[in-house]
C-alpha cells in the first residue's frame, strides 16, 4: 500500500503519464479516498500551470527597440 | 494576465512576415520570459541576455521560412536551445545528481507512518494566475527557485518555463529521462511547498 508520502513522491509521474499501468491503477485506488492527497495533485498542476504563465524576465526597452529595428529591417527587405 | 491574447497561430504567423510591428512587439514580450529561462539553464546567467538577443535575431531573419509545422513558441525555444548550446561554458556546472532521497526521512510534512500531518489544506486560490498577482508570492518563488540545486533549477527553467520537451532536455543535459523526472519533480515539489506555506502564513 503506497503511503501519502509516497504519493507525493510519483506526482510529477503520474501527470506526465509515466508511470506503469499497476502503479497507476495504485495511485488511483489512493487517491479515491485520500484528499489530502487529491488536493496535492491539484496544487501540483496549478504550480505547473504557474510556472508556465510566470513572464519572470521581460526585455529592456533597449533590447525591444533594437529587436523592432531589426525586424523592420528583415521582414521589409525579405 | 500582463499582455492580451495572440491571434491563433496561423494569423500570427502570417502577420508576422507582413512587418506587423505592434504584433512582433507583443509577440517579444510575451516569449522573452521563457526564451531566458532557457538561456539562462543552458549557457549561465551572464551570457543569457546576449543568446537571447542572438536568438531573436535569428529568428527574425528566417521568420519568412517558418513553416508552421510547429508552434511559434517552439520554433522560438529551439532556436534559444540551439544558440545556448553553441555558447556553451567550458566549464561545467556542479553536475554531481544530488543525493535526492536526502530529505526523504525528515520530511516534516508526513507523520512516521507517511500520512499527511496537517490534512494538506485546501489553496485559496481560482486560478494559477491569481497565484501570479501577488508580488510577495513571487518574489518568494524567486528566491526559492535561484536556491534550488543546480540541476532542479535547470529543469524548471527548460521544462515548465521554458516549455521545452523531455527528450531535448535530456540531450541537453546529457542525464536520463528517469532523472530528469526525478529532478523535475523534487523542483515542482519544491515551489509547491513555498506556496502552500505563503497560504498558509502569508509569509515566504
Amino acid at each position: 500500500m503506497l503511503s501519502c508520502k509516497h504519493i507525493v513522491d510519483l506526482g510529477t509521474d503520474y501527470l506526465d503519464q509515466e508511470l506503469n499501468f499497476w502503479k497507476k491503477a495504485e495511485m488511483k485506488m489512493h487517491l479515491m479516498i485520500c484528499g489530502p492527497c487529491r488536493r496535492y495533485i491539484k496544487q501540483l498542476k496549478q504550480t505547473i500551470t504557474m510556472l508556465s504563465h510566470w513572464r519572470m524576465k521581460q526585455p529592456t526597452t533597449e533590447q525591444l527597440e533594437q529587436l523592432k529595428s531589426n525586424y523592420q529591417k528583415a521582414v521589409s527587405e525579405g | 494576465m500582463e499582455t492580451r491574447p495572440l491571434p491563433p497561430e496561423k494569423e500570427l504567423v502570417e502577420r508576422l512576415k507582413n512587418n506587423d510591428i505592434a504584433l512582433f512587439e507583443q509577440v517579444v514580450k510575451e516569449y522573452h520570459s521563457s526564451m531566458y529561462a532557457v538561456a539562462y539553464a543552458i549557457a549561465g546567467s551572464s551570457i543569457a541576455d546576449e543568446v537571447v538577443q542572438e536568438a531573436w535575431i535569428s529568428a527574425i531573419n528566417a521568420i519568412n521560412k517558418f513553416e508552421g509545422r510547429s508552434a511559434l513558441k517552439s520554433w522560438l525555444i529551439r532556436i534559444t536551445a540551439n544558440e545556448a548550446k553553441s555558447r556553451l561554458r567550458k566549464e561545467s556546472r556542479s553536475v554531481s545528481l544530488e543525493a535526492v532521497n536526502e530529505n526523504w526521512a525528515t520530511d516534516t510534512r508526513f507523520t512516521q507512518q507517511g500520512r499527511w500531518a496537517d490534512g494538506n489544506p485546501e489553496w485559496d486560490i481560482s486560478s494559477p494566475d491569481e497565484l501570479l498577482s501577488a508580488g510577495e508570492l513571487k518574489d518568494c518563488l524567486k528566491k526559492h527557485m535561484d536556491k534550488l540545486p543546480d540541476k532542479q533549477q535547470q529543469l524548471l527553467n527548460l521544462r515548465d518555463i521554458g516549455g521545452l520537451d523531455m527528450e531535448a532536455i535530456c540531450n541537453i543535459l546529457e542525464i536520463t529521462a528517469s532523472n530528469a523526472r526525478v529532478l523535475l519533480h523534487r523542483g515542482r515539489d519544491k515551489m509547491q511547498r513555498v506556496i502552500a506555506k505563503f497560504q498558509r502564513t502569508g509569509e515566504c
